[in-house]
């Protein structure tokens, strides 16, 4: 039987979560909402904007998608992050393998990758090094750097040890090199983790705008998706200049935003469980 | 004599362990290979790179031709007034991060753990976990929408009697500072719950129940149950944030702040930014001022993950 007390208790708490996803929304709404209102409306607008303002207005959007630049930075962001991505898969299931065996060396090449997270060279030191590997102003600055890193790396090899010895015992006997175990036996168990890291890896290159801003500042044709955003939500207001505003110059930063966030948040249902129960399994395992 | 021979019999079973392994594992060694050269182009060449610091860099005379000046460049950031002030503004906001940044991920694990309707509940979770998949780019832009002049919080804050301004351009003490801390709770708290609420749901059931059984209320329960399992936990992230807070997220400063506010919202990050990238360019500064806030981090992160092995004898490494 719950006692008042309870009744109230739980309401109160529904109420905080609530009041919780209402704040985690709201700006998303508010951007979405603003790129199809109208501009001049907009403009003179103070706070949330919970409905399109004025008529329903794709001018924004229509934009966005006659600036080459727009839709040639969203193919780059795509090429960064599945180039990325593939890069770092394939290096985290073999380090993640060569960690998990007992080998003479074993211990050292542990360390070898963990003293890559505790020290690093930082910015300056880093852009010099892809720098003088001629990376700057190609695209290959974006897509190998970063594309894995040390934690990454132990996540996997975790995961391969987790798994039962027998299996690859048994198809080592049968005669299965290693990279027959790796790929044949031991991924397809470890392939919860594998998916966990890649994700992560899609999500970080997806989001990532800083090092673009550095490795191909002047290179506009390479940009990534997020340096038009930060170009096209920086001086929004330029547009007032010309003698015959086109306000739906005005919806652009708006557009922009909603075509770089929603589909990574779109995607959210597909691998959020993976994420949580990667996290789960790393955090409860220290 | 006996002595000697077993010593030899060591060695020899030694190298033909060596031997053996090698036998065996040469396919790992050279699987090895490759991942070696990744790590010590773009991680262990630029801590090398770190060197930089103590010399005069110059573009066109290169890492091995630009002169030695030795602690030249940190005699010129600790008399600089503009380094000193990002110092302050790094510590006041890192700590500032860390306290109000702390506890809203475990009250919210707390309170979906105490919601029953399971739907209602994966539903509220999914939300507010959306904030962490947008990119420092997109919510350094809405930060701008919402806290400038025709913004929504910056109304709200009218409406409870602050002047109306554009809240970013603010250059007393603690606004920049509470905004920031602000978007890493935004950004944050959501996602931040899901470690504990899977420590949560890995003690309740019987525990729980039992403790019900006995009478105890819905805060006994959390008091006496669920919050001592969920206390290493919390100690453990407790003292990693501590030593990762000088390190990671700087760069969302570098796109809110703006010149008239350098005062408050300059932090390390972005004055080796502009040292490095910005009108006056000076590499060497730049990876001085890069090298102390890695000193400092990395100290922090040694130390705290000693006190965290002590404590819970959990580490990272």
């Amino acid at each position: 039987m719950m006692s008042t007390g309870d009744i109230i208790g739980d309401a109160v708490i529904m109420l905080i979560l609530l009041l919780v996803a209402f704040i985690s929304f709201i700006p998303l709404w508010h951007v979405v909402m603003s790129s199809f209102s109208d501009g001049q409306e907009l403009l003179s607008h103070k706070g949330v904007v919970w409905k399109p303002l004025g008529d329903f207005n794709l001018g924004g959007y229509k934009l966005i998608f006659r600036n080459s630049n727009v839709i040639k930075s969203y193919l780059n962001t795509l090429l960064y992050v599945v180039g990325g991505t593939g890069l770092g898969l394939v290096m985290n299931v073999v380090a993640g393998y060569i960690l998990s065996r007992r080998t003479r060396f074993r211990p050292l090449m542990i360390l070898f990758f963990i003293i890559t997270t505790m020290f690093s060279g930082g910015t300056i030191p880093t852009y010099i090094v892809i720098r003088a590997l001629g990376m700057t102003g190609t695209p290959l600055a974006l897509i190998i750097p970063g594309c894995t890193n040390a934690m990454f790396i132990l996540y996997m090899m975790n995961a391969y040890m987790a798994i039962d010895r027998s299996y690859e015992e048994a198809a080592a006997i049968d005669g299965a090199g290693h990279i027959q175990i790796m790929f044949q036996v031991l991924l397809p168990q470890a392939k919860g983790m594998a998916i966990v890291v890649a994700v992560q890896t899609a999500i970080l290159k997806w989001n990532s705008w800083f090092e673009a801003s550095i490795y191909v500042p002047t290179q506009r044709s390479l940009w990534p998706l997020q340096l038009w955003v930060r170009e096209l939500t920086t001086n929004t207001t330029e547009f007032l200049k010309s003698s015959n505003p086109d306000y739906n110059q005005y919806l652009i930063q708006y557009a922009v935003i909603v075509i770089a966030t929603v589909p990574l948040l779109a995607a959210m249902p597909l691998f959020i469980s993976k994420l949580e129960k990667g996290i789960a399994s790393g955090g409860v395992k220290g | 004599m006996n002595r000697t021979i077993a010593e030899k019999d060591f060695k020899l079973s030694k190298k033909a362990m060596a031997r053996k392994d090698w036998r065996k594992n040469w396919q790992i060694y050279l699987l090895f290979l490759p991942l070696a050269v990744y790590f010590i182009i773009f991680n262990y060449i630029p801590m090398v790179g770190i060197l930089v610091a103590f010399e005069d860099y110059s573009v066109t005379k290169g890492f091995f031709g630009s002169p030695w000046v030795g602690f030249a460049n940190f005699r010129v950031l600790f008399t600089g007034d503009e380094f000193l002030i990002a110092l302050r503004n790094t510590a006041c906001m890192a700590v500032l991060n860390l306290a109000l940044g702390f506890l809203p991920p475990i009250i919210l694990a707390l309170l979906f753990s105490e919601c029953h309707l399971k739907p209602y509940r994966r539903f509220t979770q999914i939300v507010s976990y959306m904030p962490n998949f947008v990119s420092a780019v997109v919510v350094c832009a809405l930060v701008t929408e919402f806290f400038g002049m025709s913004g929504a919080i910056t109304k709200i804050l009218t409406a409870i009697g602050f002047q109306e301004q554009n809240w970013l351009a603010n250059t007393q003490i603690p606004v920049f500072w509470l905004i920031y801390a602000f978007i890493g709770i935004w950004m944050g708290a959501g996602f931040g719950s899901v470690i504990y609420t899977a420590i949560i749901s890995s003690v309740s059931g019987d525990l729980k129940e039992a403790a019900a059984l006995d009478g105890a209320n819905r805060w006994q329960r959390i008091r006496y149950v669920v919050l001592p399992a969920l206390l290493p936990l919390c100690m453990m992230n407790l003292t990693l944030s501590v030593g990762t807070m000088f390190l990671a997220g700087w760069d969302k400063v570098l796109l809110l702040y703006m010149p008239k506010t350098y005062d408050v919202s300059d932090v390390l990050y972005t004055y080796t930014y502009r040292m490095a990238f910005g009108n006056s360019v000076n590499f060497g500064l730049s990876t001085a001022s890069g090298l102390f806030q890695s000193i400092i981090g990395t100290t922090l992160l040694i130390v705290s993950n000693k006190i965290n092995k002590k404590l819970t004898s959990y580490g990272l490494f």
